[in-house]
């Protein structure tokens, strides 16, 4: 039942990423499919598995899993439409893996397309427009929580109050992420930034400002998981380890109701990998706003608690730096697609395709995926030596 | 404001479903942010309508529950009592929105966000009763009145002016609580603080 060989990250495919309105998911999902499997050196006829990651919310036109028939793939045996919000990138990764090791299929592909640019309005518009009438975000809605950046901007506040940091903090995020996104050509700002341009930049939500906030694109990523020997130039990038952490943080007296627990996750997959955070040559997060990037680095125990802004001010995240975080600008200054944004720039890295932004001998990624409000987290440990 | 052409209704403003009842508007968002008073948070609605804080406990333990919780995390019982709470609390967290999106946010300078941890243990995120410009700090205490977005009422801060203003240390990371303690004027047993003059009802 075992599969030929260990399942491993056999291809990759971006579509452009576009700062203007057009392009409906479906078709932005298809053509990076066909990218990704001509990265592999396959056809559609060689897969036997899809996995589809849509945006939250309900669109009429969001991903699902009638892209198997509209895409043009064949029979399948696996299809699923996995849903745990933000983490469900890197999340897929790991159903696919679980899948080939237990003879479920042999070759998935893994998808998240999105569409939020719209003629005639900004993202933060569709955003703010969104979001319904009931329940919590009912009443969050109607006290002037739109959008998710209010929402990031109480945590900030929060983490904050917790952790002694501070704006100079979020500045020094924002700077390091947009000086690594200078040197990858997908990512969608590429223009020198430093403290004076960050506190200069728009305040959108005190105390977080636009550069703190992930740029939307519309745009996909496709991987190619599979277990099978595939033709391929590009090395077979294995999944050594895997966790998820759901902590149930509550929303009342004591306790944080933002942050905490997610570090189980990260303990796992070392766990299940046989390697230490010592060993992680490049950290690859999701980070919709910069206090997210702080707050991981924390929470995922690759800092002291309270020291991501000492760490980050150092320069030990940005390039050069000896804890390189992010390396294709994240989703500040790179692109936002959830995450599919840290796990393709953590394959890029570890093929050595990373041109200007390349680690040097980067062989061992940390990919962190979050969810809701950092309620979800999913984790990789993606390495180019195989488990076994 | 709109005395003219309704004065046969003199009960409309106490009837719950007076379907779009004239009103100048809230300080804040657009009628079109109504929450659905009819909706999972009804209970919550239907208390500030009678100018109460109402909010979910477990029936069989008493803990705090969230809004939209269904079960107890704490016993596991599914039986959920909405009942009045002490309109009192301190800030946990808090925000000013700069953004303001055209046609939704009626101010034209940044409005304040905050998450409220509230005596009873909830946490609930509000705006302020009235227009300010700038944010109270973490720990603060405040009270709690309503807004009327269109028709329906929500809980919002009313910042307390018997209170220091300024900030107390922000990287404290203990829970404030000083409204719940015996010297505070607030802390008075379980019955709803009465703050009518903090409480803005538009009709
Ligand atoms: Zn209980």
């Amino acid at each position: 039942m075992a599969p030929p060989l260990e399942p491993a990250v056999v291809g990759l495919g971006l579509t452009s990423m576009s700062l203007s309105a057009g392009g409906v998911p479906v078709d932005l999902a298809i053509e990076a499919v066909a990218s990704a499997l001509a990265d592999a050196g396959l056809t559609a006829r060689d897969v036997d598995g899809l996995l589809v990651n849509s945006s939250q919310g309900v669109r009429p036109d969001r991903l699902g899993v009638a892209l198997a028939r509209q895409g043009g793939l064949g029979d399948l045996r696996l299809l699923e439409h996995v849903e745990i919000k933000g983490a469900t990138a890197v999340a897929m990764i790991q159903r696919a893996v679980l899948a080939i090791r237990a003879g479920l299929a042999s070759t998935v592909v893994c998808v998240f397309a999105d569409a939020p640019l719209r003629a005639g309005g900004t993202s933060g518009s569709t955003y703010a427009h969104s979001g319904g009438n009931d329940g919590a975000r009912g009443l969050e809605r109607a006290s002037g929580v739109l959008g998710s950046v209010p929402t990031y901007a109480l945590l900030a506040s929060r983490y904050f109050a917790v952790s002694g940091g501070d704006p100079e903090d979020l500045c020094a995020v924002a700077v390091s992420t947009r000086a690594w996104a200078l040197g990858n050509p997908d990512a969608v700002v590429r223009k020198p930034l430093d403290a004076e341009g960050y506190f200069a930049s728009r305040m959108i939500s005190t105390p977080l400002r636009v550069l703190d906030c992930a740029r939307p694109v519309n745009g996909a990523v496709a991987l190619v998981v599979s277990g099978a020997a595939t033709p391929g130039p590009a090395p077979r990038i294995h999944v050594r380890g895997m966790g998820q952490a759901h902590p149930m943080r509550r929303r009342r007296a004591p306790g944080e109701s933002w942050f905490g627990g997610g570090r189980a996750a990260v303990d796992g997959a070392l766990a299940m990998a046989g390697l230490t955070r010592a060993d992680l040559d490049v950290i690859e997060l999701y980070d919709p706003f910069s206090v997210v990037t702080l707050l991981l680095l924390e929470e995922y125990g690759l800092v002291e608690p309270g020291q991501a802004g000492k760490v980050v001010r150092s320069g030990a995240t940005a390039p050069g730096g000896d804890l390189p975080v992010n390396t294709g600008g994240g989703q500040l200054s790179g692109f936002y697609l959830q995450g599919m944004t840290p796990l393709a720039e953590a394959v890029v890295q570890l093929r050595g395709a990373g041109g200007a932004r390349q680690v040097p001998g980067a062989s061992t990624a940390l990919v962190g995926g979050i969810g809701g409000r950092v309620d979800h987290h999913a984790c990789l440990i993606l390495d180019l030596e195989p488990s076994r | 404001m709109n005395p003219s052409t309704d004065a046969a209704l003199p009960a409309a403003l106490a009837a719950p479903d007076a379907p779009d009842a004239p009103d100048a508007g809230d300080w804040l968002v657009d009628a079109a942010l109504a929450p659905l008073a009819g909706g999972s948070l009804a209970p919550l609605y239907a208390g500030a309508a009678a100018g109460e804080l109402t909010l979910p406990f477990c029936a069989a333990c008493g803990l705090a529950l969230e809004l939209e919780q269904r079960a107890c995390d704490g016993c596991g019982a599914t039986d959920i009592r909405w009942r009045p709470v002490e309109r009192a609390g301190t800030v946990h967290a808090v925000t000013l929105v700069h953004r303001r999106e055209p046609g939704l946010v009626r101010v034209t300078e940044p409005y304040p966000v905050l998450d409220v941890e509230l005596t009873s243990g909830h946490r609930l995120i509000m705006t302020t009763l009235t227009a300010t410009g700038s944010a109270p700090a973490i720990g603060r205490p405040v009270t709690v009145g309503f807004r009327i977005v269109g028709g329906v009422a929500v809980p919002a801060a009313a910042l307390s002016t018997s209170e220091p203003s300024e900030l107390p240390d922000p990287s404290d990371p203990s829970e404030p609580s000083d409204a719940a303690t015996p010297d505070s004027p607030r802390a008075t047993g379980t019955a709803p603080a009465p703050v009518p003059s903090e409480t803005e009802v538009s009709q």
